[in-house]
């Protein structure tokens, strides 16, 4: 591979796993409020149990995105910076009234029940919010003209496109958490919360799938055409029968296993194949999309920087996460897999 | 308002408020991390309260930094960005490892808060050190940015291109070892006297449990001592970045001590108001030689004066000193606050420490947050027209947006709420949380003692 492939394998690695953290981390929130409002208290403080340690580390990982793009790829950085401006701002707010009220929340009883609603619902917007950058990147709302990028924000609101992208993305998520809290809820031993989190995984899934399909093969105004000929490729093809094929497998898995045995591993499969499912069709839709950053002014190896800034961000960057991983460790043994911390953290009656 | 302007004065003022939270959120978890081995070696219960009662004030400010800090980094690319394309290219380094030293710091920090019990006493210490490593860290690596702009090296700059771009070069740059190490110590002491101030404000109060006092004159001992050690440490590494100015920015040192003309045996005028007209500084109090000894560690030593720079690119000369001299103040007069407290402790061992000294210790409270602030402004001001030192000046770098005025408004209003939700929260957490000889320390999250007993 040649230096700016790396890169932008790099940064699709980054976003991957962002996407997946992300998406647990704000549907968990959207589930606290969920069963908040059905008064469903197990549920509920299953799904709390898990955000309370986690959100700011997934909010640094986040940084990391627009770092490694201003150090890989400056030009990229320039321009999506620009024609970001009013989106990032919102985008800014959205976050930043999640995370005050998450550390707010501490302080009051008051405050902890506005936390619940301004969590739940910043955590059922932001996925939207984050993934209607996909339908921008494939082009149709930005201009190009005198050197200044400049966003098309009628188009932009008033495409369907991106509206099918924003509703994929809220159902990928609400999906993806009610499994992972399903299998928390499991560690934990507890069977009325796995249940309510099975039945929200069981009618989100399919609708995520068909949102899926749909927003994959609408192509944007003047955009690119994902599933053009000359992009689908027979990797792309293995790519997008082995996603279809992990969601079969443990969609119909989680919908014979209604009781639990004890010490079941399945659960585990079950969000294992679901995260297999989103990567290769992650991977499929990077092959399409591939040597285009912002369609049709910048590829990737047009928007690189100087080779010298390129190698060290690149050594940096994975030196950094390698350093990190023995931490990382800890944390995951401490909160996510420790399953005594999961029962007695939610068993305490309000 | 010209869009510059307002520019520079959004940009000032958001990292003037950024800056408060991150040198809290700097100060705060090496504050717990002191209380957290004192505690392990004296067995002493009180210092575990004073590390459970900080960690509530950490988490509330460093969640509220994280929002804040986004602010400026959003704010970076926006306002300045011819500036942060040369960023990109050059001096992205430490942005890249600052995103590091911040995951290690919330992913220890949330150990810390919400291990709770489950960790040992040692475990505990180590995730306060790491909480305290990455917090210093993520403030030192963004402080090098500045650092570069201030001595830019690593590249060369060609028709307003970085070209032969070396970022290690760059990164370590002539004044990151002064500014740095001067950055971190200058937080450790501000942290220190705030919280000595809130020991010395409890203290003044009438009718105090035996409990409170112990409490309280244990925290007023070992803040004063880490703010006194950290004062004297900001003012040797102080007298190092002036020495460092000297070779490298000597524009920015003479704009400091109003110097006009190249001069041996160079005065510090303390105070005064500097006159371009007469080309002096009028009713300041002159010590003979010392600058030259500032700058060269000679009496004797030849100091650059501003006549040898363009007269267009002499920053703004009556503030720049005023401030200069208001922080060497502050410092000083720190310095001198820490060492009474101490000789009255020693010689008086029994007695009350006196009303007037607590009052005192509460006001270099806030006057060494003031230094911070004035410390950075007369940093950023002194190296004005330049945003990078000798490359780019501030109105090349400014945006074209016309919506300055708009993002202003909206920012301000940001802030405000930001500020009155943090000081809300804070007040209301401790007074539903009064100290008491009871208090639960192994739950620092403080969720068991409150009324619903739900973790949030
Ligand atoms: C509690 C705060 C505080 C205190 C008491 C002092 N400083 Fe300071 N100083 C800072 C807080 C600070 C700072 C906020 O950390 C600055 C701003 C930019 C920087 O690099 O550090 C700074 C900058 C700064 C600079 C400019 C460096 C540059 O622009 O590259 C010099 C020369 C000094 N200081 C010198 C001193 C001296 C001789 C002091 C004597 C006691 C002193 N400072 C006390
Ligand atoms: C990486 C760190 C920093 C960067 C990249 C940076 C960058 C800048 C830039 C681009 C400007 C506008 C140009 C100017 O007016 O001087 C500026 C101004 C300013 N900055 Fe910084 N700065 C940094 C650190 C800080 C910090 C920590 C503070 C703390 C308060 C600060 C305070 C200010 C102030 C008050 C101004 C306005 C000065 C004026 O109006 O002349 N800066 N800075
Ligand atoms: C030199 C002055 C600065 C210092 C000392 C400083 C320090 C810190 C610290 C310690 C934090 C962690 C939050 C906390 O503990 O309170 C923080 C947050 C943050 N700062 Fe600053 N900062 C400075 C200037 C800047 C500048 C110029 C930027 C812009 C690039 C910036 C961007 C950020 C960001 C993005 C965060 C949040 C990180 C996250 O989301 O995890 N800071 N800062």
């Amino acid at each position: 591979m040649n230096l700016s492939a790396t890169g932008a394998a790099f940064i699709w690695l980054l976003v991957f796993v962002y996407s997946i953290f992300g998406a647990i981390d704000f549907g968990s929130s959207y589930w606290r409020w969920h069963f908040h409002l059905r008064g469903n208290w197990r549920a509920e403080s299953v799904a709390l149990t898990y955000v309370s340690p986690t959100w700011e580390l997934i909010n640094s990982f986040l940084v990391v995105i627009p770092v490694a793009l201003v150090g890989l790829f400056p030009q990229a950085a320039l321009a999506y910076g620009t024609v970001l401006a009013l989106p990032a701002t919102l985008l800014l707010i959205l976050l930043a009234l999640r995370g005050g009220y998450l550390q707010f929340g501490y302080a009051s009883e008051r405050f902890r029940k506005q936390t619940i609603y301004i969590a739940g619902i910043t955590g059922l917007l932001l996925p939207g919010v984050f993934i209607s950058l996909l339908p921008l990147s494939q082009g149709g709302y930005i201009t190009h003209v005198n050197a200044n990028y400049q966003l098309l924000i009628g188009a932009f609101f008033t495409s369907p496109v991106v509206y099918l992208f924003m509703a994929f993305g809220i159902f990928l998520s609400l999906y993806l958490s009610a499994l992972f809290l399903a299998r928390y809820a499991d560690l934990g031993g507890l069977g009325t919360a796995y249940q309510r989190f099975r039945k929200g995984a069981l009618w989100t899934g399919p609708i995520s799938l068909v949102l899926g399909i749909f927003a994959f093969s609408t192509p944007t105004p003047d955009g690119l055409s994902l599933l053009a000929p000359s992009s689908i490729s027979l990797l792309w093809r293995v790519a997008m029968a082995l996603s279809l094929a992990a969601f079969i497998i443990s969609y119909s898995l989680l919908l014979f296993r209604r009781r639990k045995p004890k010490a079941n591993r399945t659960s585990l499969w079950i969000l294992l194949l679901t995260i297999g499912q989103i990567v290769t069709a992650q991977f499929g839709y990077a092959l399409s999309h591939a040597p285009y950053i912002l369609y049709p002014y910048l590829t990737f190896t047009k928007a690189a920087s100087n080779s010298s800034m390129f190698r060290a961000t690149l050594l940096v960057l994975i030196v950094g996460l390698l350093v990190m991983t023995p931490a990382l460790l800890w944390f995951r043994r401490l909160f996510i897999i420790d399953a005594k911390y999961v029962a007695t953290h939610t068993s305490e009656p309000h | 308002m010209s869009e510059e302007v307002m520019a520079r004065a959004l940009f000032g003022i958001t990292l003037g408020y950024h800056i408060t939270y991150a040198t809290l959120g700097v100060g705060t978890p090496f504050l717990i991390f002191l209380a957290e081995i004192m505690s392990f070696r004296t067995q002493n219960p009180l210092y575990r309260v004073f590390a459970k009662r900080l960690t509530r004030v950490a988490i509330l400010l460093v969640g509220v930094g994280i929002v804040t800090g986004t602010t400026v980094a959003v704010m970076l690319s926006v306002l300045w960005p011819k500036f942060m394309e040369v960023v990109g290219q050059i001096i992205n380094l430490p942005f890249e490892l600052e995103v590091f030293a911040f995951m290690m710091e919330s992913l220890f920090l949330a150990i810390y808060v919400y291990g709770g019990d489950r960790l040992s006493e040692k475990a505990r210490i180590f995730s306060s050190l790491f909480v305290s490593i990455g917090s210093g860290l993520s403030a030192l690596l963004v402080t090098d940015v500045n650092a570069f702009m201030n001595t830019p090296t690593g590249l060369t700059w060609a028709n307003g291109q970085v070209e032969n771009a070396n970022p290690w070069a760059a990164m370590f740059n002539p004044s990151m070892p002064t500014e740095l190490a001067h950055v971190l110590a200058s937080a450790y002491m501000a942290v220190a006297f705030v919280f000595a101030a809130v020991a010395a404000k409890n203290l003044l109060k009438p009718h105090l449990s035996e409990f409170e006092r112990r409490y309280h004159k244990q925290n007023l001992t070992l803040t004063v001592a880490v703010g006194g050690i950290a004062a004297v440490c900001t003012a040797f590494l102080g007298d190092a970045a002036g020495k460092m100015l000297a070779v490298y920015q000597p524009e920015k040192l003479a704009a400091a001590e109003g110097l006009f003309h190249t001069t041996r045996y160079a005065p510090l005028v303390i105070g005064g108001i500097v006159n371009t007209a007469q080309q002096k500084i009028v009713g300041g109090i002159p010590v003979p030689g010392l600058l030259s000894w500032l700058a060269t560690f000679h009496f004797d030593g030849t100091v650059r004066g501003l006549d040898t720079f363009p007269k267009w690119t002499w920053p703004p000369l009556i503030p720049v000193h005023l401030m200069f001299d208001t922080m060497v103040g502050i410092g000083t007069f720190a310095i001198a606050v820490a060492f009474v407290y101490f000789l009255y402790r020693f010689k008086a061992r029994t007695k009350e420490t006196p009303r007037w000294l607590l009052w005192t210790i509460f006001i270099t409270g806030i006057l060494s947050m003031l230094a911070i602030e004035d410390g950075w402004i007369f940093a950023e001001e002194a190296r004005q027209p330049w945003i990078i030192y000798g490359l780019m000046t501030v109105a090349q770098a400014v945006t074209t947006t016309p919506d300055v005025g708009l993002m202003f408004g909206g920012f301000m209003v940001l802030f405000t709420v930001l500020l009155i939700a943090t000081v809300w929260a804070l007040r209301h957490y401790f007074k539903n949380h009064p100290l008491r000889e009871d208090d639960d320390t192994a739950d620092i999250t403080g969720t068991k003692t409150d009324s619903s007993g739900v973790i949030a």
